[in-house]
Protein backbone atom coordinates (compact mmCIF):
# COMPACT_ATOMS: atom_id res chain seq x y z
CA UNK A 1 0.00 0.00 0.00
CA UNK A 2 1.56 3.32 -1.10
CA UNK A 3 1.65 5.99 1.24
CA UNK A 4 -0.91 8.25 -0.23
CA UNK A 5 -3.49 5.58 0.45
CA UNK A 6 -2.46 4.79 3.66
CA UNK A 7 -3.26 8.73 4.85
CA UNK A 8 -6.52 8.06 3.56
CA UNK A 9 -7.07 4.74 6.73
CA UNK A 10 -9.00 5.92 9.59
CA UNK A 11 -6.63 6.64 12.73
CA UNK A 12 -3.21 6.36 10.41
CA UNK A 13 -3.11 10.30 9.56
CA UNK A 14 -2.97 12.81 11.69
CA UNK A 15 -6.32 13.78 13.45
CA UNK A 16 -7.95 16.64 12.25
CA UNK A 17 -6.72 19.64 12.55
CA UNK A 18 -3.18 18.71 12.73
CA UNK A 19 -1.24 20.06 10.27
CA UNK A 20 2.11 18.24 10.82
CA UNK A 21 3.27 15.07 9.38
CA UNK A 22 2.97 12.09 11.06
CA UNK A 23 6.30 11.95 12.40
CA UNK A 24 6.25 14.89 13.83
CA UNK A 25 2.32 14.46 15.16
CA UNK A 26 3.93 11.22 16.99
CA UNK A 27 6.91 12.95 18.91
CA UNK A 28 4.07 15.43 19.94
CA UNK A 29 2.62 12.76 21.15
CA UNK A 30 5.77 11.07 22.77
CA UNK A 31 6.91 14.88 24.36
CA UNK A 32 2.91 14.83 25.95
CA UNK A 33 1.68 17.54 24.15
CA UNK A 34 -2.12 18.31 25.50
CA UNK A 35 -2.74 19.88 21.29
CA UNK A 36 -1.87 16.61 20.31
CA UNK A 37 -3.70 14.73 23.11
CA UNK A 38 -6.67 17.00 22.56
CA UNK A 39 -7.14 16.06 19.29
CA UNK A 40 -6.01 12.19 19.84
CA UNK A 41 -8.83 12.34 22.05
CA UNK A 42 -11.28 13.99 19.98
CA UNK A 43 -10.45 11.61 16.81
CA UNK A 44 -10.79 8.40 18.80
CA UNK A 45 -12.87 8.87 21.67
CA UNK A 46 -16.16 7.54 19.94
CA UNK A 47 -14.41 4.66 18.35
CA UNK A 48 -12.90 3.67 21.25
CA UNK A 49 -15.97 3.62 23.56
CA UNK A 50 -17.94 1.67 20.78
CA UNK A 51 -14.94 -0.95 20.66
CA UNK A 52 -15.52 -0.90 24.47
CA UNK A 53 -19.00 -1.18 24.39
CA UNK A 54 -19.18 -3.78 21.96
CA UNK A 55 -16.89 -5.82 24.13
CA UNK A 56 -18.53 -5.36 27.82
CA UNK A 57 -21.60 -4.21 26.74
CA UNK A 58 -21.93 -1.62 29.29
CA UNK A 59 -22.26 2.02 28.44
CA UNK A 60 -21.14 3.47 31.91
CA UNK A 61 -18.37 0.67 32.00
CA UNK A 62 -17.52 1.26 28.55
CA UNK A 63 -16.97 5.25 29.95
CA UNK A 64 -14.63 4.07 32.00
CA UNK A 65 -13.05 1.73 29.81
CA UNK A 66 -12.21 4.86 27.16
CA UNK A 67 -10.54 6.89 29.65
CA UNK A 68 -8.32 4.26 31.05
CA UNK A 69 -7.53 3.68 27.43
CA UNK A 70 -6.26 7.28 26.69
CA UNK A 71 -4.80 7.46 29.89
CA UNK A 72 -2.42 4.53 29.21
CA UNK A 73 -1.82 5.23 25.86
CA UNK A 74 -0.22 8.44 27.26
CA UNK A 75 1.51 6.46 30.07
CA UNK A 76 2.85 3.75 27.24
CA UNK A 77 2.91 6.50 23.99
CA UNK A 78 7.33 6.20 24.65
CA UNK A 79 6.75 2.38 24.31
CA UNK A 80 4.58 2.68 20.69
CA UNK A 81 6.19 1.99 17.52
CA UNK A 82 5.06 3.20 14.34
CA UNK A 83 4.63 0.21 12.15
CA UNK A 84 2.43 1.97 9.37
CA UNK A 85 -0.86 0.31 10.91
CA UNK A 86 -2.83 2.70 11.56
CA UNK A 87 -2.71 4.38 15.25
CA UNK A 88 -6.32 3.67 16.19
CA UNK A 89 -5.60 -0.10 16.00
CA UNK A 90 -2.98 0.60 19.21
CA UNK A 91 -6.10 2.27 20.33
CA UNK A 92 -8.17 -0.55 19.51
CA UNK A 93 -5.34 -3.13 21.35
CA UNK A 94 -5.66 -1.44 24.99
CA UNK A 95 -9.06 -1.17 24.58
CA UNK A 96 -9.42 -4.53 24.29
CA UNK A 97 -7.53 -5.82 27.17
CA UNK A 98 -8.96 -3.10 29.40
CA UNK A 99 -12.49 -4.76 28.61
CA UNK A 100 -11.07 -8.02 29.01
CA UNK A 101 -10.14 -7.29 32.31
CA UNK A 102 -13.16 -5.25 33.33
CA UNK A 103 -15.05 -8.38 31.49
CA UNK A 104 -13.28 -10.77 34.73
CA UNK A 105 -13.65 -8.64 37.27
CA UNK A 106 -17.66 -8.40 36.32
CA UNK A 107 -17.66 -11.61 36.53
CA UNK A 108 -15.81 -12.11 40.06
CA UNK A 109 -18.49 -9.62 41.33
CA UNK A 110 -21.55 -11.54 39.80
CA UNK A 111 -20.12 -14.69 41.08
CA UNK A 112 -19.91 -12.56 44.44
CA UNK A 113 -22.97 -10.94 44.69
CA UNK A 114 -25.11 -13.62 42.86
CA UNK A 115 -26.22 -10.67 40.85
CA UNK A 116 -27.71 -11.31 36.78
CA UNK A 117 -29.45 -8.52 36.30
CA UNK A 118 -28.26 -6.56 33.04
CA UNK A 119 -25.01 -4.72 33.75
CA UNK A 120 -26.71 -1.50 31.98
CA UNK A 121 -30.24 -0.38 32.82
CA UNK A 122 -30.05 0.88 29.29
CA UNK A 123 -29.24 -2.75 27.96
CA UNK A 124 -31.59 -4.48 26.19
CA UNK A 125 -30.17 -3.81 22.81
CA UNK A 126 -30.39 -6.62 20.45
CA UNK A 127 -27.32 -5.43 19.53
CA UNK A 128 -24.99 -5.90 22.95
CA UNK A 129 -27.47 -8.92 23.58
CA UNK A 130 -25.89 -10.37 20.23
CA UNK A 131 -22.88 -8.95 20.90
CA UNK A 132 -22.48 -10.52 24.21
CA UNK A 133 -22.36 -14.66 23.56
CA UNK A 134 -19.73 -13.86 21.05
CA UNK A 135 -16.12 -13.98 21.90
CA UNK A 136 -13.35 -11.48 22.78
CA UNK A 137 -12.13 -11.55 19.03
CA UNK A 138 -15.32 -12.42 17.34
CA UNK A 139 -16.82 -9.09 18.94
CA UNK A 140 -14.20 -7.40 17.62
CA UNK A 141 -14.36 -7.91 13.93
CA UNK A 142 -18.09 -7.84 14.44
CA UNK A 143 -17.62 -3.91 15.80
CA UNK A 144 -15.26 -3.33 13.41
CA UNK A 145 -16.78 -4.24 10.39
CA UNK A 146 -20.64 -3.93 11.20
CA UNK A 147 -20.33 -1.12 13.36
CA UNK A 148 -17.40 0.83 12.22
CA UNK A 149 -18.06 -0.22 8.33
CA UNK A 150 -14.58 -1.47 7.44
CA UNK A 151 -14.00 -3.03 4.72
CA UNK A 152 -12.37 -6.82 5.56
CA UNK A 153 -8.32 -5.58 4.54
CA UNK A 154 -8.81 -2.76 6.75
CA UNK A 155 -10.14 -4.45 9.42
CA UNK A 156 -7.02 -7.09 9.01
CA UNK A 157 -4.63 -4.32 9.34
CA UNK A 158 -6.28 -3.19 12.37
CA UNK A 159 -6.37 -6.31 13.95
CA UNK A 160 -3.29 -8.03 12.94
CA UNK A 161 -4.73 -10.27 11.16
CA UNK A 162 -4.80 -11.96 7.90
CA UNK A 163 -8.68 -11.43 5.88
CA UNK A 164 -8.88 -14.79 5.54
CA UNK A 165 -8.62 -15.15 9.13
CA UNK A 166 -11.14 -11.96 9.64
CA UNK A 167 -13.54 -13.33 7.04
CA UNK A 168 -13.23 -16.87 9.25
CA UNK A 169 -13.87 -14.98 12.45
CA UNK A 170 -17.15 -12.95 10.73
CA UNK A 171 -18.54 -16.13 9.78
CA UNK A 172 -18.26 -18.30 12.97
CA UNK A 173 -19.37 -14.93 14.68
CA UNK A 174 -22.82 -14.69 12.00
CA UNK A 175 -23.33 -18.47 12.92
CA UNK A 176 -23.57 -17.93 16.44
CA UNK A 177 -25.13 -15.06 16.29
CA UNK A 178 -28.16 -17.45 14.37
CA UNK A 179 -27.69 -20.05 16.56
CA UNK A 180 -28.17 -17.91 20.10
CA UNK A 181 -30.36 -15.29 18.60
CA UNK A 182 -32.73 -18.19 16.53
CA UNK A 183 -36.34 -16.83 17.90
CA UNK A 184 -35.11 -13.38 16.43
CA UNK A 185 -34.05 -10.27 18.45
CA UNK A 186 -36.18 -10.61 20.78
CA UNK A 187 -35.43 -14.07 21.70
CA UNK A 188 -32.07 -12.86 22.57
CA UNK A 189 -32.19 -13.15 26.08
CA UNK A 190 -29.56 -15.79 27.26
CA UNK A 191 -27.16 -12.74 28.60
CA UNK A 192 -23.93 -14.12 29.40
CA UNK B 1 -33.48 -5.56 11.86
CA UNK B 2 -30.83 -9.18 11.80
CA UNK B 3 -32.52 -11.85 11.95
CA UNK B 4 -29.84 -14.61 11.30
CA UNK B 5 -32.46 -17.34 12.21
CA UNK B 6 -34.15 -15.71 8.52
CA UNK B 7 -30.82 -16.52 6.46
CA UNK B 8 -31.14 -19.93 5.93
CA UNK B 9 -29.17 -19.98 2.32
CA UNK B 10 -25.24 -19.28 2.55
CA UNK B 11 -25.21 -16.10 1.18
CA UNK B 12 -22.80 -14.66 3.07
CA UNK B 13 -23.75 -11.19 1.77
CA UNK B 14 -27.26 -11.46 3.06
CA UNK B 15 -26.07 -11.94 6.41
CA UNK B 16 -23.72 -9.35 6.43
CA UNK B 17 -26.12 -6.38 5.84
CA UNK B 18 -28.56 -7.98 7.79
CA UNK B 19 -25.72 -7.41 10.53
CA UNK B 20 -25.20 -4.09 9.52
CA UNK B 21 -28.64 -3.12 10.16
CA UNK B 22 -28.62 -5.24 13.40
CA UNK B 23 -25.22 -3.66 14.23
CA UNK B 24 -25.85 -0.13 13.12
CA UNK B 25 -27.45 1.11 16.04
CA UNK B 26 -24.14 0.54 17.74
CA UNK B 27 -22.49 3.07 15.37
CA UNK B 28 -24.61 5.92 16.75
CA UNK B 29 -23.60 5.42 20.06
CA UNK B 30 -21.35 8.14 20.81
CA UNK B 31 -19.29 8.97 23.98
CA UNK B 32 -21.25 11.08 26.21
CA UNK B 33 -20.80 14.63 26.29
CA UNK B 34 -20.05 14.20 30.58
CA UNK B 35 -18.00 11.47 29.95
CA UNK B 36 -15.64 13.01 27.52
CA UNK B 37 -15.13 16.29 29.78
CA UNK B 38 -14.20 14.07 33.05
CA UNK B 39 -12.12 12.04 30.39
CA UNK B 40 -10.36 15.02 28.75
CA UNK B 41 -10.02 16.87 32.40
CA UNK B 42 -8.03 13.55 32.88
CA UNK B 43 -6.22 13.35 30.47
CA UNK B 44 -4.75 16.99 30.70
CA UNK B 45 -4.03 15.83 34.13
CA UNK B 46 -2.24 12.83 33.12
CA UNK B 47 -0.01 14.95 30.66
CA UNK B 48 0.63 17.43 33.57
CA UNK B 49 1.88 14.98 35.69
CA UNK B 50 3.87 13.32 33.18
CA UNK B 51 5.42 16.08 31.62
CA UNK B 52 6.95 17.18 34.69
CA UNK B 53 8.22 13.84 35.24
CA UNK B 54 9.84 13.52 32.11
CA UNK B 55 11.45 16.87 32.74
CA UNK B 56 12.50 14.98 35.75
CA UNK B 57 13.86 12.48 34.25
CA UNK B 58 15.97 14.68 31.67
CA UNK B 59 17.52 16.73 34.50
CA UNK B 60 18.83 13.51 36.11
CA UNK B 61 20.16 12.53 32.65
CA UNK B 62 21.88 15.34 32.39
CA UNK B 63 23.36 15.29 35.60
CA UNK B 64 24.25 11.79 35.47
CA UNK B 65 25.94 12.40 32.07
CA UNK B 66 28.06 15.10 33.78
CA UNK B 67 28.52 12.89 36.73
CA UNK B 68 29.57 9.63 35.09
CA UNK B 69 33.33 10.27 34.48
CA UNK B 70 33.11 11.56 37.83
CA UNK B 71 32.75 8.10 39.32
CA UNK B 72 34.32 6.40 37.23
CA UNK B 73 37.05 8.51 38.61
CA UNK B 74 36.19 6.92 42.29
CA UNK B 75 36.27 3.48 40.68
CA UNK B 76 39.54 4.29 39.50
CA UNK B 77 40.31 5.24 42.80
CA UNK B 78 39.26 1.99 44.44
CA UNK B 79 40.57 -0.12 42.08
CA UNK B 80 44.44 1.59 43.21
CA UNK B 81 43.94 0.17 46.29
CA UNK B 82 44.92 -3.30 44.55
CA UNK B 83 46.51 -2.68 41.64
CA UNK B 84 48.03 0.88 41.75
CA UNK B 85 49.45 0.46 38.15
CA UNK B 86 46.89 -0.97 36.42
CA UNK B 87 43.57 -0.65 36.83
CA UNK B 88 43.39 3.08 36.74
CA UNK B 89 44.45 3.73 33.70
CA UNK B 90 41.90 1.82 32.03
CA UNK B 91 39.58 3.71 34.12
CA UNK B 92 40.94 6.74 33.60
CA UNK B 93 40.61 6.42 29.77
CA UNK B 94 37.23 5.45 29.68
CA UNK B 95 36.23 8.42 31.86
CA UNK B 96 38.12 10.79 29.41
CA UNK B 97 36.28 9.02 26.26
CA UNK B 98 33.33 9.90 28.15
CA UNK B 99 33.74 14.01 28.20
CA UNK B 100 36.24 14.35 29.91
CA UNK B 101 39.18 15.85 28.65
CA UNK B 102 42.44 13.97 28.15
CA UNK B 103 41.61 11.21 25.57
CA UNK B 104 44.49 12.77 23.56
CA UNK B 105 43.15 11.39 20.63
CA UNK B 106 40.25 13.10 20.66
CA UNK B 107 41.47 16.52 21.99
CA UNK B 108 42.24 19.23 18.87
CA UNK B 109 45.65 20.89 18.72
CA UNK B 110 44.00 24.54 19.39
CA UNK B 111 41.81 23.24 22.39
CA UNK B 112 41.80 26.00 25.07
CA UNK B 113 42.95 24.29 28.47
CA UNK B 114 43.28 26.19 31.48
CA UNK B 115 45.84 26.10 33.60
CA UNK B 116 44.68 23.79 35.81
CA UNK B 117 45.09 20.69 33.75
CA UNK B 118 44.41 16.82 34.16
CA UNK B 119 47.46 15.78 35.72
CA UNK B 120 47.34 18.56 38.84
CA UNK B 121 44.08 18.41 39.35
CA UNK B 122 43.38 14.72 39.78
CA UNK B 123 41.22 14.56 36.98
CA UNK B 124 41.26 11.62 34.83
CA UNK B 125 43.04 11.83 31.67
CA UNK B 126 45.81 14.27 30.27
CA UNK B 127 46.12 17.38 28.55
CA UNK B 128 47.04 17.11 24.67
CA UNK B 129 50.75 16.63 24.52
CA UNK B 130 50.66 14.42 27.42
CA UNK B 131 49.08 11.75 25.58
CA UNK B 132 48.74 8.36 27.19
CA UNK B 133 50.70 6.81 24.03
CA UNK B 134 53.37 8.26 25.02
CA UNK B 135 56.47 5.87 24.75
CA UNK B 136 57.74 6.15 28.46
CA UNK B 137 57.03 7.70 31.86
CA UNK B 138 58.91 11.02 32.12
CA UNK B 139 61.39 10.66 34.77
CA UNK B 140 63.74 12.94 37.03
CA UNK B 141 65.71 15.64 34.68
CA UNK B 142 62.45 15.39 32.48
CA UNK B 143 60.22 17.24 34.50
CA UNK B 144 61.14 20.53 34.00
CA UNK B 145 59.98 20.82 30.42
CA UNK B 146 56.83 19.15 31.96
CA UNK B 147 56.55 21.65 34.62
CA UNK B 148 57.14 24.42 31.89
CA UNK B 149 54.14 22.78 29.74
CA UNK B 150 51.86 22.65 32.37
CA UNK B 151 51.38 18.95 32.10
CA UNK B 152 53.98 17.65 34.47
CA UNK B 153 52.86 16.84 37.94
CA UNK B 154 52.55 20.01 40.41
CA UNK B 155 54.28 18.19 43.41
CA UNK B 156 51.98 19.87 45.58
CA UNK B 157 52.86 18.59 48.58
CA UNK B 158 50.09 17.83 51.30
CA UNK B 159 50.00 16.88 54.60
CA UNK B 160 49.20 13.30 55.41
CA UNK B 161 46.94 14.38 58.36
CA UNK B 162 45.34 17.03 56.84
CA UNK B 163 42.14 15.34 55.87
CA UNK B 164 40.50 18.97 55.22
CA UNK B 165 43.23 19.80 52.31
CA UNK B 166 42.68 20.84 49.01
CA UNK B 167 42.44 18.00 46.61
CA UNK B 168 43.25 20.21 43.86
CA UNK B 169 46.67 21.53 43.58
CA UNK B 170 46.47 24.84 41.56
CA UNK B 171 48.76 24.00 38.98
CA UNK B 172 52.66 24.41 39.06
CA UNK B 173 52.34 26.98 40.93
CA UNK B 174 51.49 25.50 43.59
CA UNK B 175 54.43 23.96 44.19
CA UNK B 176 55.76 24.49 47.17
CA UNK B 177 59.67 26.77 47.04
CA UNK B 178 60.93 23.53 48.47
CA UNK B 179 60.78 21.40 45.70
CA UNK B 180 63.34 21.96 43.09
CA UNK B 181 62.19 22.21 39.59
CA UNK B 182 63.23 18.96 37.34
CA UNK B 183 63.25 17.18 40.23
CA UNK B 184 60.31 15.34 39.97
CA UNK B 185 57.50 14.36 42.07
CA UNK B 186 59.64 12.44 44.34
CA UNK B 187 63.33 12.60 43.52
CA UNK B 188 63.83 15.24 45.94
CA UNK B 189 63.36 12.48 48.37
CA UNK B 190 65.31 9.59 49.57
CA UNK B 191 63.74 6.11 48.18
CA UNK B 192 64.69 4.71 51.65
CA UNK B 193 62.21 2.47 52.57
CA UNK B 194 62.40 3.29 56.45
CA UNK B 195 61.21 7.14 55.36
CA UNK B 196 57.74 6.26 55.54
CA UNK B 197 57.03 9.78 58.49
CA UNK B 198 57.82 11.94 55.41
CA UNK B 199 54.87 13.08 53.63
CA UNK B 200 53.32 11.60 51.00
CA UNK B 201 55.44 12.48 47.73
CA UNK B 202 58.30 13.62 49.40
CA UNK B 203 59.18 9.27 51.19
CA UNK B 204 59.61 8.03 47.34
CA UNK B 205 57.28 5.53 47.58
CA UNK B 206 54.13 8.12 46.92
CA UNK B 207 51.03 9.06 48.79
CA UNK B 208 50.05 5.31 48.80
CA UNK B 209 52.06 3.97 51.76
CA UNK B 210 51.13 6.72 53.58
CA UNK B 211 47.22 7.10 53.16
CA UNK B 212 46.67 3.80 52.57
CA UNK B 213 48.87 2.48 55.52
CA UNK B 214 45.98 1.38 57.89
CA UNK B 215 43.05 1.92 55.52
CA UNK B 216 41.49 3.20 52.48
CA UNK B 217 41.26 6.85 53.35
CA UNK B 218 37.95 9.25 52.01
CA UNK B 219 38.25 10.31 48.29
CA UNK B 220 37.67 13.44 47.45
CA UNK B 221 35.95 13.45 44.20
CA UNK B 222 37.02 14.39 41.63
CA UNK B 223 40.62 14.55 42.92
CA UNK B 224 42.19 11.92 45.15
CA UNK B 225 42.43 10.73 48.39
CA UNK B 226 41.97 13.35 50.87
CA UNK B 227 45.13 14.23 52.05
CA UNK B 228 46.23 14.19 48.84
CA UNK B 229 46.15 17.19 46.51
CA UNK B 230 48.25 15.50 43.38
CA UNK B 231 45.15 13.71 42.31
CA UNK B 232 43.59 10.39 41.66
CA UNK B 233 46.19 8.32 39.64
CA UNK B 234 48.12 5.18 40.79
CA UNK B 235 51.34 6.61 38.45
CA UNK B 236 51.30 9.47 41.46
CA UNK B 237 50.74 7.86 44.09
CA UNK B 238 53.07 5.46 43.87
CA UNK B 239 55.37 7.46 42.45
CA UNK B 240 56.40 5.06 39.89
CA UNK B 241 58.47 3.39 42.42
CA UNK B 242 57.70 -0.23 42.56
CA UNK B 243 59.74 -1.75 44.67
CA UNK B 244 61.44 -4.55 42.66
CA UNK B 245 62.11 -1.72 40.27
CA UNK B 246 64.00 1.42 41.77
CA UNK B 247 64.87 2.29 38.89
CA UNK B 248 61.90 3.05 37.18
CA UNK B 249 61.42 6.38 36.27
CA UNK B 250 58.75 8.75 37.68
CA UNK B 251 55.60 9.32 35.91
CA UNK B 252 54.75 12.77 35.74
CA UNK B 253 51.51 13.16 34.53
CA UNK B 254 48.13 10.63 35.45
CA UNK B 255 48.22 9.57 32.04
CA UNK B 256 51.57 10.01 31.32
CA UNK B 257 52.15 5.72 30.60
CA UNK B 258 50.65 4.24 28.45
CA UNK B 259 50.08 1.16 30.79
CA UNK B 260 50.32 -1.75 27.84
CA UNK B 261 53.98 -0.22 27.77
CA UNK B 262 54.89 -0.99 31.47
CA UNK B 263 55.99 -4.70 32.03
CA UNK B 264 53.94 -5.14 35.08
CA UNK B 265 50.99 -4.21 33.84
CA UNK B 266 51.48 -7.28 31.25
CA UNK B 267 51.09 -10.16 34.66
CA UNK B 268 47.80 -8.50 35.51
CA UNK B 269 46.11 -8.03 32.37
CA UNK B 270 43.33 -10.31 32.08
CA UNK B 271 43.16 -9.70 28.20
CA UNK B 272 38.89 -9.19 28.73
CA UNK B 273 37.34 -6.35 29.75
CA UNK B 274 34.93 -8.36 32.11
CA UNK B 275 34.06 -4.90 33.71
CA UNK B 276 32.48 -3.59 31.21
CA UNK B 277 29.76 -5.63 31.41
CA UNK B 278 29.77 -6.85 27.48
CA UNK B 279 32.10 -9.50 27.31
CA UNK B 280 34.68 -9.70 24.86
CA UNK B 281 32.67 -9.24 21.65
CA UNK B 282 32.16 -4.94 21.94
CA UNK B 283 35.78 -4.51 23.72
CA UNK B 284 38.87 -3.71 21.83
CA UNK B 285 41.63 -6.03 22.52
CA UNK B 286 43.00 -5.61 25.78
CA UNK B 287 41.46 -6.26 29.01
CA UNK B 288 38.98 -4.44 31.65
CA UNK B 289 38.73 -2.57 34.21
CA UNK B 290 39.30 -5.36 37.10
CA UNK B 291 34.96 -4.80 37.81
CA UNK B 292 34.33 -8.15 36.80
CA UNK B 293 31.36 -9.82 35.48
CA UNK B 294 31.20 -13.49 35.86
CA UNK B 295 27.92 -13.80 34.27
CA UNK B 296 29.31 -12.83 30.79
CA UNK B 297 31.60 -16.16 30.54
CA UNK B 298 29.33 -18.18 32.27
CA UNK B 299 26.29 -16.95 29.64
CA UNK B 300 28.57 -17.41 26.13
CA UNK B 301 31.07 -20.11 27.78
CA UNK B 302 34.07 -19.12 26.05
CA UNK B 303 37.79 -19.05 27.07
CA UNK B 304 38.03 -15.92 29.03
CA UNK B 305 41.74 -15.84 29.04
CA UNK B 306 42.53 -15.61 25.40
CA UNK B 307 45.83 -13.88 25.27
CA UNK B 308 47.45 -16.04 27.78
CA UNK B 309 46.98 -13.31 31.05
CA UNK B 310 45.04 -15.03 33.96
CA UNK B 311 42.27 -12.52 35.01
CA UNK B 312 42.03 -11.23 38.60
CA UNK B 313 40.18 -12.71 40.91
CA UNK B 314 39.66 -13.60 44.44
CA UNK B 315 43.36 -13.29 46.48
CA UNK B 316 44.70 -12.51 42.94
CA UNK B 317 44.69 -8.94 43.52
CA UNK B 318 48.24 -8.46 42.16
CA UNK B 319 46.89 -9.84 38.74
CA UNK B 320 43.35 -7.21 38.88
CA UNK B 321 43.18 -6.88 35.29
CA UNK B 322 43.91 -3.04 34.59
CA UNK B 323 45.78 -1.30 31.98
CA UNK B 324 43.39 -1.47 29.00
CA UNK B 325 43.14 1.08 26.56
CA UNK B 326 40.12 3.32 26.40
CA UNK B 327 37.11 1.73 25.25
CA UNK B 328 35.37 3.49 22.54
CA UNK B 329 31.79 1.94 23.08
CA UNK B 330 30.17 4.44 24.64
CA UNK B 331 27.19 1.93 26.06
CA UNK B 332 30.76 0.17 28.16
CA UNK B 333 31.41 3.29 29.15
CA UNK B 334 27.91 3.93 30.95
CA UNK B 335 27.68 0.16 32.28
CA UNK B 336 30.81 1.42 33.90
CA UNK B 337 30.27 3.90 35.63
CA UNK B 338 26.64 2.41 37.02
CA UNK B 339 28.89 -0.31 38.25
CA UNK B 340 30.80 2.02 40.16
CA UNK B 341 27.74 4.45 40.80
CA UNK B 342 27.89 2.10 44.25
CA UNK B 343 31.31 3.75 45.44
CA UNK B 344 34.99 2.44 45.04
CA UNK B 345 34.52 -0.64 47.16
CA UNK B 346 31.83 -2.48 44.41
CA UNK B 347 34.24 -2.03 42.00
CA UNK B 348 36.29 -4.20 43.60
CA UNK B 349 33.54 -6.62 44.59
CA UNK B 350 32.36 -7.21 41.10
CA UNK B 351 35.58 -7.81 40.47
CA UNK B 352 35.78 -10.68 42.47
CA UNK B 353 33.27 -12.36 40.05
CA UNK B 354 35.73 -12.85 37.18
CA UNK B 355 36.15 -16.20 38.36
CA UNK B 356 33.07 -17.10 37.93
Amino acid sequence: MNESSEWTLPGLHAPRGHKNERADWIRALRERDPAAWTAVFEEHRDFVYRAALSQVGDRLLAEDITGQVFLEAIEGIDRYRDRGVPFRAWLLTIARHRSLDALRKRRRDERTRLVLEPPDGRAGSSALEGLSCLTPEQREIIHLRFVEDLPIDQVARMTGRSAGAVKSLQHRALGRLRTRLGSGPSGGSNHV
Amino acid sequence: MFNPSASSSSDTSELEREAIAMFGELSREELPQVAAEEIRESILAALTNTRGTAATHRGFAFAGALAAPLLIAGAASAATVHSPLEAPAAVFEAAASVGLRGHSADIPDDLDLPGETAGNAGQPGSPPGSTANAPAPQGIGQADAAADEGTGQPGAQPLANEPNSEPRASGAASQPAANEPGSGPSSSVSVNDGEVNLPPHENGKGCDDVLFAEREPPFASPGGPVGCEAGNSADHRQNGMPEDDDDAPDPVGELAVEPRDEPEVEKGEGGTSHGLGHGHEEDGPGNGNGNGNGNVHANHGHDPNPNGHGPGGPGDEDLDDGGSPAQSDGSALDDSATASAGGGKSAEAKGKNKDN
